[in-house]
Formats: structure tokens, C-alpha cells, sequence
């Protein structure tokens, strides 16, 4: 994961690039010059490879000392002077070469090549340019833009999502709006910032996810929240849990598309290659297979979103494959989409019932390709989750937690690192669903499922195990941390105010924790960890209990 | 996943911004140990030095290019199949297609961003693990 830089590795970074502009600024004099008198004289002809070289060099270095634009630019020009520097190493014609050169100066090229300099100008400092890792960080605590015009509102928000562990940067009107938001994940506006369309500072909302607050139901109103980009209404903002929810699942979407996994099939390695750059460099994680015989291990091992495909490879039929594919239960939902330069509509449909699930026509531009497999892969893991996940909570369910958990129990018995088991449940839930109804009820166990996953690592196993019962699996972590952590969490949940309409009310919660590499299976893990929940619940609850010893001491009993 | 991690990587860059900045990515942020090199001879000589996990190198340098340099590698001993990473401002088909040829594990697109140099080549070398 990329890290953000030291102040030194900063300072480093802010030297190199000033000697780098320096350097530049003297090579591009000479590079004018050079090309102006090639243009006069055939005999200096020759100078146009050096030029063609410092564009090549620039292309590929501006960029990366933080001269975009400059890279940008030099690789246009160095891409227009290619067919000119070829023949001057291929030896034709100096006096040809001129004249093509003069009429290249004279359509706007001479401009771009003065115009160069102006570009060592413009770039971003240092310390926001090249702070911003460009993959989302999981474990960063995600930034929410706040404009709400009521102040006191405002407060309670922030310091309602700051429990959930969100920062909130609140601004009380949309033309304080800063020119730096490369930090903000999440926007939540008044809908009363929205009336004027034209507002400068909306265009900023593009890509990034807006949650708007607005009590208007009609249609009108509505469907032009939704043409300005919003993703969600909600009415009362008041209602942190709910508010909370939101911003977890419209966040999580766009991790997912980042995450997305893409795995092609072609045994065109030249196209194989440069599919993986287009979609690497989309922030897709990509994994090509140019023998189609590797297929099943391939697959096993990297467990994609979705899969491409090419209707023929040598020998072997795409569709054929795909069917084969659909052999094993495991692959039958995986999505696999076909590469085709047929566009024959009987034969695509022929293909699609002999199970694939798309096509793309060949030749594919590289930002429908992009944009095609981002769509699919975050429209596959939706679909995945579906089936998989705990449809309130969005947890997993019962039986894959349980699968996870002894997944993770073989691990550390393997590898001889600790893992912990917890078992939560919800104090006096019945209460709260006779007092306040079954809605209610719902809101409390979505918060504190909201809770565990934000707080939590991304690598923790959290599962709905019953009603108000979950379970947590913390793998590479002691007893002792864990207990640090779930009593963290136990006192942050306390905090949370949820409005049952007829009052507001708190609720907490209980654990119990256990090793899971001191028992002889999972299953038993799991009981001791019940077993210390239900100490826990006998003795005063909202907190956590360990297991004796974590169980160590068990194992010798036995 | 590899059975061993990523420790000792060669760089071949003639340019020496590129070379500057890919030491700070490499050392400073990856945590490699990194011998940086402005020629393909050079590399030739410290490669014994300095017994490389894996290679990274720029394809345009004059004299001996980045392909010249991995087949001369090649054909020293013990160095058949260590992992080669290209790095080229061109990243067009033809040209993949060669390096690729040669046995390069990957080719990264210049320009690279220098905080996450050290992650792409991280994730080409998990790769060529798996695979090789």
C-alpha cells in the first residue's frame, strides 16, 4: 500500500524537481534553436534526432518528477517529429526533411515548442501533488464534505459520524468551497445549496459520491437532485445511523470499483500486455493468462470479478471454454464477457447461450475497455454480495462466516500466529423491539454492523451469526489487543443516540473473546467465546470477557 | 504467495533525474536495497556486487539499450530467469511485444509515479512468483 512520504522524502523530492527545472529550462533553449536552424539550414539537419531524443526523455520523465503537463506535451511533439527524425537517421533527403519541417512549424508547432518552457511553471506543490497516494487507503479514516447552513446541525452531524470514525470538514456556504478537495471521499449537501445550477463550485461533485438533504418529494425537485449528480436523498440527517449507513454503502461502492479484479484470456501476448497496462493503470488489479490450459488453476488461485475473454485462441473456442467453465458450481455466477471483431449478431447470440454473458467488438478503445470492466466488476461483486451477504447488514451470513472462521483457524494452526474469535450480542434487544417496534430494532443492529466494519481492519471476518448475535474473527491479532479494541468499541457504540419516535434511547453491547489457535477446532473456538459472552451478560454486560485463559488452559483440562 | 521477499534490485537509467527519484522511491519509500547504474556496461560490472533479485531497466539508453543490457544479464551465470522489469515512455504494442519476447516480466509506463513505483514493482515480482 502506498505511503505517504516523510517530510524528508519530501524535501528530497522538492530538490530533485527544482534541478530538474533548471536543467530543463536550459535544454529547451538549446532544443529551440537547434530546430529553428534545421528549419533554415539542410546541413543541420541532423540536430532533429537530438530534439526527437529530449522529447522522448521528457515524456517519459516530466510526469514523474511532477511536470505533467510539460510530459504531456513533449510526447505530442515527440510523436510529430518521429516520421522526420526516422529519415534523418535512414539518411534521405536533408533538403526534404526541411521543407517538411518548415511545414510543420508553420501549423502551430512552432508555438507548442516555445510554449514549452511556460509549462516548468505550472505544476502543484510538492506537499499536495505527490502526499496524495493515488489507491484510496482502506485503512485511512475517509473524509465527508459537509454543507449544511445550520450550524447547530451541522455540529451534531460531525460529531455524530466522527463516533463512526468519519472526518467531516463542514463549510457553511458553497463559495468558501477550497480548491483543494483531492482529499474529500463523500459530499453531503443542503438541497438548498443546489437551487442555482450554475454555481461554479458544482462542477467539483463530479465522481465523487453526494448525499443530499432535502425534505421535497415531488418529482421535479427530485429528478434534478438526480441529474446534478446526487446519489442519495435523505430527509432527516438528524438520524446519525441512518446517515451512517449511507455513507458506508455509497463509500463501499466505490472502493469495490477500485478493487475490481480482471482476469484475460488472449493469446495475443502483445494485446494481452497491453490490455493490462490500460486496466492497471484504471486502478484495476489484472491478472493475463495467454494459455488457455492454465484456465482453472489460474482461476482458483487469483479469484476474479470477471472474466475476458477472446472468441478463438488457437486451437481452443472461447465459448467452449466458458461452458466448461460453468461445469464447476464455483464458476457458474463469474461473469465472462468475450472479445469479438464478429459482428455477426446470430453467432454473438449463439455464443452467449453456450454461456457467456457479453461482448465487447474488437478493436476495444482503451477507455470503453476501462470503462466497460469497471462497470462489470462492481456489478459482479453487487451480485456477490447478494448471495453471500446478510441482507440487512450487509455482514456475511451465518454459514460463509462460519466457513471463514475455519478457514482461518487451519491458517493459524499452520503458520502458529495468534487469532482471536468474538462473539457480540446486542443488550436487553428485545426491549428496544417491544418499545420502540422491530424497525427500530433494525436501525440499532445496522448501526452497530456499521460500526464493526469501519472500525475494524479490512481484513477482519465479521458475520451476522442470529438476531441481535454476531461474530468477529480477528486473524493475526492477541487477546489482549483484541479486548483493547472490541472495549473501544463498546464504549463508542453507547454514544450513539437513536431515535425511536417516541425517545431517544442508547443501547450497548456485550462480547466475549477467545484464542482461536488454543482449540482443536473452530467450532470449539466458537463455544468458549459463547461461553465467555454469557459471563460477561451474568456479570453487569457492556463489555468484553475472555475465555480462561483463552482457552489455553482448557486444552490441558481436557 | 513468494517464498521469498523482494530485497536486492539493479536499475539501468542513463538519465540521472529519473535515476535520483527512482533511488527515493525505491529505498526511501519501497525499502529495497537498490544499485542504481547509468549504462548497461556498468551494470555489467557491479552485477556481481550486487546479485540482483530483479532488474529494472530503462529501454532508450545510448550505447547498449535496455534490451541489449537484459541479454547480455542473460548470458551471465545464475541470472537466466531473474525477473525483468522495463520501463519505457512508449508503450505500444510492437515494442511490448519484443520486450516481453526477451522474457521481461513486466513493463511499467513511464512517466511512473514515484510514491507507488515501489507497489507496482512489488505486485510484478508476487506475479512472476506465482508463475515462474
Amino acid at each position: 500500500m502506498p505511503q505517504s512520504p516523510s517530510s524528508e522524502v519530501r524535501k528530497k523530492l522538492e530538490t530533485l524537481r527544482n534541478r530538474f527545472r533548471d536543467k530543463t529550462i536550459r535544454e529547451l533553449e538549446g532544443l529551440v534553436s537547434s530546430i529553428f536552424s534545421a528549419s533554415e539550414h539542410s546541413e543541420s539537419i541532423g540536430e532533429l534526432v537530438g530534439a526527437y531524443q529530449l522529447f522522448h526523455r521528457l515524456a517519459g520523465s516530466a510526469g514523474t518528477l511532477g511536470f505533467t503537463q510539460l510530459g504531456e506535451q513533449a510526447r505530442k511533439l515527440e510523436i510529430a517529429l518521429k516520421p522526420l527524425a526516422d529519415q534523418v537517421a535512414a539518411g534521405d533527403d536533408s533538403e526534404g526533411i526541411r521543407l517538411q519541417l518548415r511545414q510543420l512549424l508553420t501549423t502551430g508547432y512552432k508555438d507548442d515548442i516555445v510554449g514549452l518552457c511556460t509549462l516548468l511553471d505550472t505544476t502543484e506543490p510538492v506537499s499536495t501533488s505527490w502526499e496524495q497516494p493515488r489507491v484510496t487507503e482502506i485503512d485511512d479514516r475517509a473524509v465527508l464534505m459537509l454543507l449544511e447552513p445550520d450550524k447547530k446541525l451541522a455540529d451534531l452531524i460531525s460529531q455524530g459520524l466522527a463516533l463512526y470514525g468519519y472526518r467531516v470538514r463542514t463549510l457553511s456556504s458553497g463559495h468558501l468551497w477550497p480548491d483543494n478537495i483531492s482529499d474529500v471521499d463523500l459530499i453531503m449537501v443542503r438541497d438548498t445549496f443546489l437551487q442555482d445550477e450554475r454555481e461554479h463550485w458544482l462542477s467539483r461533485f463530479s465522481g465523487l459520491p453526494v448525499i443530499c438533504f432535502s425534505e421535497a418529494h415531488d418529482f421535479t425537485t427530485r429528478y434534478r437532485l438526480a441529474c446534478l449528480g446526487v446519489d442519495a436523498c435523505l430527509e432527516d440527517p438528524q438520524d446519525i445511523p441512518a446517515l451512517a449507513d449511507r455513507v458506508e454503502h455509497l463509500l463501499a461502492e466505490g472502493l469495490a470499483t477500485l478493487n475490481g479484479r480482471v482476469m484475460i484470456v488472449d493469446d495475443d501476448r502483445e494485446l494481452l500486455e497491453h490490455y493490462r497496462l490500460v486496466l492497471t493503470s484504471g486502478g484495476l488489479q489484472v491478472r493475463t493468462l495467454d494459455d488457455p490450459t492454465d484456465l482453472l488453476s489460474e482461476l482458483a488461485e487469483f479469484r476474479p470479478d470477471i472474466l475476458l475473454m477472446d472468441v478463438q485462441m488457437g486451437q481452443y473456442e472461447g465459448p467452449a471454454l466458458a461452458r466448461m467453465l460453468r461445469f464447476q458450481a464455483e464458476w457458474l455466477s463469474l461473469p465472462i464477457i468475450f472479445f469479438s471483431s464478429e459482428e455477426d449478431r446470430d453467432l454473438q447470440l449463439d455464443v452467449l447461450a453456450r454461456g457467456g454473458d457479453d461482448f465487447v467488438t474488437k478493436p476495444v478503445s482503451d477507455e470503453f475497455l476501462l470503462r466497460t470492466v469497471r462497470i462489470r466488476c462492481y456489478r459482479a461483486r453487487q451480485l456477490g454480495k447478494l448471495v453471500s451477504l446478510d441482507s440487512l447488514t450487509g455482514l456475511l451470513k451465518h454459514a460463509l462466516a462460519k466457513t471463514e472462521l475455519n478457514r482461518e483457524f487451519a491458517r493459524c494452526t499452520r503458520t502458529r500466529h495468534d487469532s482471536v474469535v468474538a462473539m457480540l450480542d446486542l443488550d436487553h434487544f428485545k426491549q428496544v423491539n417491544d418499545t420502540y417496534g422491530h424497525g427500530t430494532g433494525d436501525m440499532v443492529i445496522k448501526a452497530l454492523s456499521n460500526l464493526l466494519r469501519h472500525r475494524l481492519r479490512d481484513t477482519d471476518i465479521i458475520g451476522r451469526y442470529g438476531g441481535e448475535e454476531f461474530v468477529v474473527v480477528l486473524p493475526e491479532c492477541s487477546l489482549g489487543k483484541a479486548v483493547e479494541v472490541l472495549e473501544a468499541l463498546c464504549q463508542d457504540f453507547a454514544r450513539l443516540v437513536f431515535n425511536g419516535g417516541s425517545g431517544e434511547f442508547s443501547v450497548t453491547f456485550s462480547a466475549g473473546v477467545a484464542l482461536l489457535n488454543s482449540y482443536e477446532s473452530g467450532e470449539q473456538a466458537i463455544e468458549a467465546a459463547d461461553r465467555a459472552l454469557f459471563e460477561r451478560k451474568r456479570r453487569g454486560r457492556n463489555g468484553v470477557s475472555m475465555a480462561p485463559d483463552g482457552g489455553r488452559d482448557l486444552l490441558t483440562a481436557n | 504467495m513468494s517464498a521469498h521477499s523482494l530485497e536486492r534490485i539493479l536499475m539501468v537509467e542513463d538519465e540521472p533525474d529519473i535515476r535520483s527519484i527512482a533511488e527515493l522511491a525505491l529505498e526511501a519509500i519501497g525499502g529495497f536495497e537498490l544499485t542504481a547504474c547509468d549504462s548497461g556496461q556498468q551494470a555489467l560490472e557491479q552485477i556481481g556486487e550486487c546479485q540482483p533479485q530483479l532488474i529494472l531497466l530503462d529501454v532508450m539508453m545510448p550505447g547498449m539499450d535496455g534490451p541489449a543490457t537484459l541479454a547480455a544479464i542473460r548470458s551471465l551465470p545464475g541470472y537466466a530467469t531473474t525477473p525483468a522489469v522495463f520501463m519505457t515512455a512508449k508503450v505500444q504494442n510492437d515494442e511490448v511485444q519484443g520486450y516481453l519476447a526477451q522474457g521481461a516480466a513486466g513493463v511499467i509506463p513511464k512517466p511512473f509515479d514515484p510514491l507507488t513505483l515501489a507497489d507496482q514493482i512489488r505486485e510484478i515480482w508476487n506475479e512472476a512468483c506465482v508463475i515462474g
